[in-house]
């Protein structure tokens, strides 16, 4: 698809996202990760482009760049509009700082799911105008297209801005303040716009492509697309947006995605397409989806993300075959009857069992990972040792590669609200380390539990050694 | 034994660290008992030192890992080893 070109009448937009690193200037080189570049940030890309306006986008390829000289780099610019989840928030936070401090700077704008968690901590603690909460593409630029018509530019936090005044920038702000999905600080209050609905799977559809031409070409080993939102579940450590409402593109939507991110996979270095769906094999289309693809892209990698009850379904492991699957990301959890069950997973041990044993059968034991997760609020030594047994067992039977990670209390979900964390918890990164927090989240596993734990798995790894595993 | 208790007066407190010493696993696999471990943190930890440095070792004790076990003076009860490494 042939994006419209940009009205050079129509103000310029930067998008950014932060690596997760958290970056001091002058400080030693911490590593960019580099799997798959950030989806929402060309998904807007495409849709501000489609609306005329011209965008830069800066992922976390540049960010380092942008960063070292934010003033020259946001000149001329209307707005900025910075996309954030937990782990990448210390960085949008600096970012959004440094931006704030500008003379004549742009109007900031706060995006993705940790702002829309924290919307009036996120205004408060980076200096920002406003927060969009929730998704993103219709509210951006209807925001966008609000403050262009005002005709006015943020005077900025160092003054000396373009002469529009605080009283003008005071009416954008009263102006934004009524907008469903916004939240402002107006006259010193914090300023609510009402909720604005997901977005359908028709509305999801008609979208314009993502912007893939911005993506840096060389840097990132996958390319992202899309097929559907959510999950029909809401599993208790979960903080994805959509939990209890999955929403399927509609087919001829995915297939022209498809098309379009295989035009563009030679810019990442593996040219795998990662399909960022938080279930894709919850799609009610999955299996014509896999047959599309097994026809006319059979030799392109795939990386997606399953349930094990979808991988039950007649038919779908046999298409998914067909196809050059790469990774097939399963999310186990536990190893236990009754932790499957307070997570609220929604499967047995036995239907994951089968589904790990289709996939072998079909060829695809080695794109299979499972991921486990030890520590829930409830655990002690003996259920995290029975669900690293349970996941070396499995492993030796299917031939997967088992993934073991500690719980982290990520904002949004039914396990850490009931921690009653602060918003600032998230500022920095040291909230993943932090000693109170960890007792707090695993209150019945102490340091020696913990350590109790990591020899009992080094010695069962020893008895599994033919078992792949990571954590 | 419940699993997961630490049992005191074992003789395995060493370090001081009384029952927090004391490590008693039970791991099930498929709902049967596959491995019972009682045995001390050091001397797990010095097993596992072993296994991660020494290549002949390693070797020896996937052959059998429940005599290994026992000179460690762990309990492997019952073992349900299959090392089909």
């Amino acid at each position: 698809m042939v994006q419209p070109s940009h009205d050079p009448g129509r103000p310029k937009v930067i998008l950014l996202t932060a690596p997760r690193d958290q970056f001091e200037p002058g400080a030693q080189a911490q590593p960019v990760p580099r799997n798959a570049p950030t989806m929402a940030l060309y998904y807007l890309a495409g849709i501000l482009r489609a609306a005329g306006y011209g965008v830069e986008a800066i992922d976390t390829a540049g960010y380092r760049a942008f960063m070292l000289d934010p003033a020259t780099r946001v000149a001329g610019a209307l707005a900025i509009g910075i996309s954030a989840n937990t782990m990448n928030w210390p960085g949008a936070l600096r970012a959004a700082r440094a931006i704030a401090g500008l003379p004549g700077r742009p109007w900031i704008i706060l995006g993705g799911l940790h702002p829309t968690l924290f919307d009036e901590h996120a205004l408060d603690a980076s200096g920002a105008d406003f927060v969009v909460r929730g998704e993103g593409e219709v509210v951006l630029p209807a925001l966008l297209d609000m403050i262009a018509r005002s005709g006015s530019r943020h005077s900025g936090g160092g003054g000396g801005g373009d002469g529009s005044g605080e009283g003008s920038r005071e009416k954008v702000m009263e102006s934004a303040a009524g907008l469903a999905g916004v939240t402002v600080r107006v006259g010193g209050a914090i300023t609510r716009g009402p909720d604005r609905p997901s977005l359908s799977p028709e509305e999801l559809g008609a979208m314009p492509l993502p912007a893939y031409d911005l993506i840096p070409t060389g840097f990132y080993a996958t390319i992202p697309v899309e097929a559907s939102r959510g999950c029909r579940f809401s599993c208790g450590f979960c903080s994805i947006a959509g939990r209890r409402g999955h929403r399927a593109i509609p087919f001829d939507n995915v297939v022209a995605r498809i098309r379009e991110v295989a035009r563009h996979r030679g810019r990442s270095t593996g040219g795998t397409l990662l399909f960022v769906d938080d279930c894709f094999t919850a799609c009610p289309d999955m299996i014509r989806i896999a047959e599309f693809i097994a026809a006319e892209y059979p030799n392109v990698p795939l990386a997606i993300e399953a349930r094990a009850d979808d991988l039950l379904r007649p038919g779908l492991v046999e298409a998914l075959s067909a196809c050059a699957v790469g990774v097939v990301q399963v999310g186990v959890e536990c190893g236990y009857k009754d932790g499957l069950r307070r997570v609220g997973k929604g499967v047995t041990l036995e239907k994951i069992e089968e589904a790990c044993q289709r996939l072998r059968d079909a060829g695809l034991a080695r794109a299979l990972n499972a991921a486990y997760i030890l520590g829930f609020p409830w655990e002690g030594t003996r259920e995290v040792v029975d669900t690293v047994c349970f996941a070396l067992a499995l492993g030796r039977r299917t031939g997967y590669l088992a993934q073991l990670a500690k719980w982290a209390p990520f904002p949004g979900s039914r396990f850490t609200d009931a921690l009653g964390l602060p918003p600032d918890t998230f500022d920095t990164l040291d909230w993943l380390t932090d000693e109170d927090i960890r007792a707090k989240a695993t209150p019945h596993l102490d340091a020696d539990d913990w350590r109790t734990v990591s020899e009992v798995t080094r010695l069962l790894k020893f008895l599994y050694s033919d078992v792949r595993v990571v954590g | 034994m419940p699993v997961g208790d630490r049992e005191r007066g074992q003789g395995h407190n060493e370090r001081g660290q009384g029952d927090k010493e004391r490590v008693d696993l039970e791991v099930r696999e498929n709902g049967q008992v596959r491995l019972t471990i009682h045995t001390t943190l050091n001397d797990l930890a010095e097993l596992n030192k072993r296994l991660a440095e020494d290549v002949v070792f390693r070797r020896i004790f996937l052959a059998d890992p429940a005599r290994i076990l026992a000179t460690y003076g762990i309990t492997a009860d019952p073992v349900v080893f299959s090392t089909s490494a």
